[in-house]
């Protein structure tokens, strides 16, 4: 099994479960009282993971900000392929990087195509 | 319910004003939401029971009461509220969750509004304010939304249980898949392997071995060698479409690959070190194409990843295997270039031992032709014909001779022999004995004394006793025929065949193996051979058949002699040859000799 494969796989997870975050974002926005820390599926490349993690709206939003990110359970990172570029002791954010880049910002459904978007900031 | 009348009415307007204040108290009381009214100075001026339940106080003790007395603590956001109404003349609604005044275990959620209170002028009178309990209402909400909550978790959750199956199913699928390719790489290595050990020869198999990879590792592959000249030369080519096999073809015959390139076939050569391109671009073809005509055959075959691994042998890289993918969309694995590696191996290895095949036969060949003679002399009143037939490789020289020379004025020596083992060791023994037999001939007239000279030579002169057979026949034309006076060293006893077809063995003048033991003694025995009749001597690779019947290849010989009565020495040299291959299925395992002696006429 080769190493990009193993990589792009990895992102194929990660971009599932954003996926299947945004719907769930998506569907809390419409419930009428919410905590302030939401619980959202764990964002990582594992697919044994079976662990959530929490943030805010707003922190969410910032997360996805760009194409590459995710928000994943603190030490929960792939550095082969993902680097963390913020973090608190609830979550972490990783970035991803190399041939992986390609399959997240094409699976981005926030921006057709392939392009994928790009946070301002170096931190979300 | 208590409030203090704004001003001093007269009978009929006191009569109004008593009932309109009894219809409000009423309205008040009945009203479930909690009601009270504010004067400009925001002090209570009337309240409902249910708003004086909510502040734990009577209805009573409201009136008049700031917010700091009735509400402690939590007056002075309201009183800022308020004021915002007085100033604004704007009503204001919200919504909080705060403890009751005089409770503050008892959190309550609560609809607020408050509004101003203008009399006809539009002066402001004070604050309406209206409160309602809405903490059931609240709670009910909270809980509907914890469980819509827990329910959009738990379908996500379900969705990612989903995705993660997908995903152990793809990765198993993907490493049967990987497991398949990995034996359909073994096999082919295996194909590649037993091909190459089956034949010696190499352009053939190695063309085989090109064809094999298309299409399941390759759109397309080709073999590059290096020819003695140093040159290159592309010798096999196979792709998926054959109109591009064609192409491939043209485009390497007009633009052969050459050393001095800086990429492909001639690079690697150059180099010895395997090249792997991926994501070859278009820029990277018009790099290397020689000129617009080489550009327009290389686009048409659409290189898209290729990988040309060198033929390394002990004497150098002898050539180059290339295997290409084009727009097939397919990558080469990492497992993919490791069999690449392997056949280019595997194929260099074969070249190699294929040439030193090829140079060893040469040598064997030229080695077996010095051992037999070049042609049979003439014999007056003779016909001679004689055939040698080398078992297995060619390479191999092999351990049966035959001669006949002429040692006097009227006399001929003719010999067949076997000596033991095969290989330049055979070969020089053969010479031993050749040309031992050749110098005594000249010196001794009798068989058996040569058989013995022969015989000190052997035992005396080889490393490990080696022996051989050998029928030694002297050969002298005479009035009846020719005068045979022979000696058997441990062979096969000649065969006479009589002009009626008769085949008689002639077990006389027989004795043991030459070489064998110290001083052995041969006997002589002799033979006149009449007109017509024919003395055979031949090895034991003749008679010698792979079955259990152990006189099989000795009766077919008979009896392929006898059906040729009158024949030629030729024609029965030939049958008897053609019988003993076709009886061994056409692969000897031994070498076959055969000389035949034919009396002619009376010389």
């Amino acid at each position: 099994m080769t190493t990009e494969w193993r990589q792009k796989r990895i992102a194929d997870n990660e971009s599932s479960f954003r996926d299947i975050n945004e719907r769930l974002e998506d569907g809390l926005r419409h419930v009428r009282h919410t905590p302030e820390l939401l619980r959202f599926i764990c964002e990582c490349g594992d697919r044994r993971c079976e662990s959530s993690v929490s943030l805010t709206f707003e922190e969410y939003e910032a997360v996805r900000r760009d194409s590459r990110r995710f928000a994943v359970v603190p030490g929960h990172v792939f550095p082969e392929t993902e680097r963390v570029v913020a973090g608190n002791d609830r979550y972490e954010v990783v970035e991803k990087w190399g041939a992986a880049v390609e399959v997240t910002d094409a699976a981005d459904r926030r921006e057709l195509g392939i392009t994928g978007r790009r946070s301002p900031d170096p931190t979300p | 319910m208590t409030d203090a009348p704004p001003s001093a009415p007269s009978e009929s307007s006191e009569q109004g004003s008593s009932f309109w204040d009894a219809e409000l108290r009423a309205l008040y009381s009945a009203l479930p939401v909690g009601v009270a009214f504010l004067g400009p100075d925001l002090r209570y001026q009337r309240v409902n029971e249910t708003l004086a339940r909510l502040n734990g106080r009577s209805v009573d003790a409201h009136v008049g009461a700031s917010l700091e007395e009735v509400l402690g603590e939590h007056a002075p956001a309201l009183r800022a509220s308020l004021e915002q109404v007085l100033e604004s003349r704007r009503p204001l609604e919200f919504e909080l969750t705060t403890p009751l005044p005089h409770d503050p275990g008892d959190i309550r959620a609560l609809e607020a509004t408050y509004f101003p209170v203008l009399d006809d002028r539009g002066e402001i009178l004070g604050v309406g304010a209206t409160i309602r309990d809405v903490t059931e209402r609240r709670r009910l909400e909270l809980e509907e939304s914890r469980l819509l909550e827990e329910a959009l978790f738990a379908r996500a959750e379900a969705e990612a249980s989903r995705v993660r199956t997908d995903d152990a199913r793809e990765e198993a699928e993907r490493r049967g898949a990987e497991a398949q390719r990995g034996r359909e790489r073994m096999a082919l290595l295996a194909r590649a392997g037993r091909r190459m050990a089956e034949s010696m020869d190499w352009e053939a198999t190695l063309e085989a071995v090109v064809r094999s990879v298309v299409p399941g590792f390759a759109d397309w592959a080709s073999l590059t060698v290096v020819e003695p000249d140093g040159s290159l030369r592309v010798h096999a080519i196979a792709h998926t479409d054959p109109e591009l096999e064609r192409v491939a073809w043209e485009m390497f015959d007009r633009y052969p690959p050459v050393k001095g390139s800086a990429s492909g076939a001639g690079h690697v050569i150059r180099t010895g070190e395997i090249e792997v391109l991926t994501d070859i671009s278009a820029d990277t073809i018009r790099a290397a194409a020689r000129d617009a005509g080489h550009l327009s055959l290389l686009e048409r075959l659409a290189y898209r990843q290729a990988v040309i691994a060198p033929l390394r042998s002990p004497r150098g890289v002898v050539g180059a295997l290339s295997l290409v993918l084009g727009d097939s969309g397919r990558r080469f694995s990492d497992d993919d270039v490791q069999l690449i590696r392997s056949l280019a191996t595997r194929a260099a290895l074969h070249v190699e031992n294929a040439r030193l095949y090829t140079e060893r036969s040469k040598i064997a060949h030229t080695l077996q032709a010095s051992l037999q003679p070049r042609e049979l002399p003439g014999i007056p009143g003779a016909e001679l014909a004689a055939t040698y037939l080398p078992a297995g490789d060619q390479n191999t020289v092999g351990g049966d001779f035959y001669e006949v020379f002429r040692t006097g004025e009227e006399t001929w020596t003719a010999v067949v022999g076997d000596v033991s083992g095969k290989g330049a060791p055979a070969a020089a023994l053969t010479a031993l004995a050749r040309y031992s037999l050749r110098m005594t001939a000249r010196m001794h007239d009798d068989p058996a004394a040569n058989l013995s000279l022969l015989n000190r030579a052997f035992y005396e002169d080889t490393e490990r006793h080696e022996f051989c057979s050998v029928v030694y026949a002297r050969i002298c034309p005479g009035r009846d025929g020719l005068d045979v006076r022979f000696a058997n060293g441990g062979h096969l006893p000649p065969l006479l065949v009589r002009v009626d077809g008769t085949v008689e063995a002639l077990e006389d003048g027989r004795g043991p193996l030459v070489g064998a033991i110290t001083d052995a003694a041969f006997e002589e025995a002799t033979l006149c051979l009449a007109p017509g009749e024919v003395l055979l001597l031949y090895t034991d690779g003749v008679t010698e058949v792979r079955t259990t019947d152990v006189g099989l290849g000795e009766r077919e010989l008979r009896a392929t002699l006898a059906a040729r009565p009158g024949g030629s020495a030729q024609d029965l040299v030939g049958a008897a040859a053609s019988r003993a291959v076709e009886l061994q299925g056409g692969k000897p395992r031994d070498d076959i000799a055969l000389l035949a002696i034919r009396a002619t006429v009376t010389a």
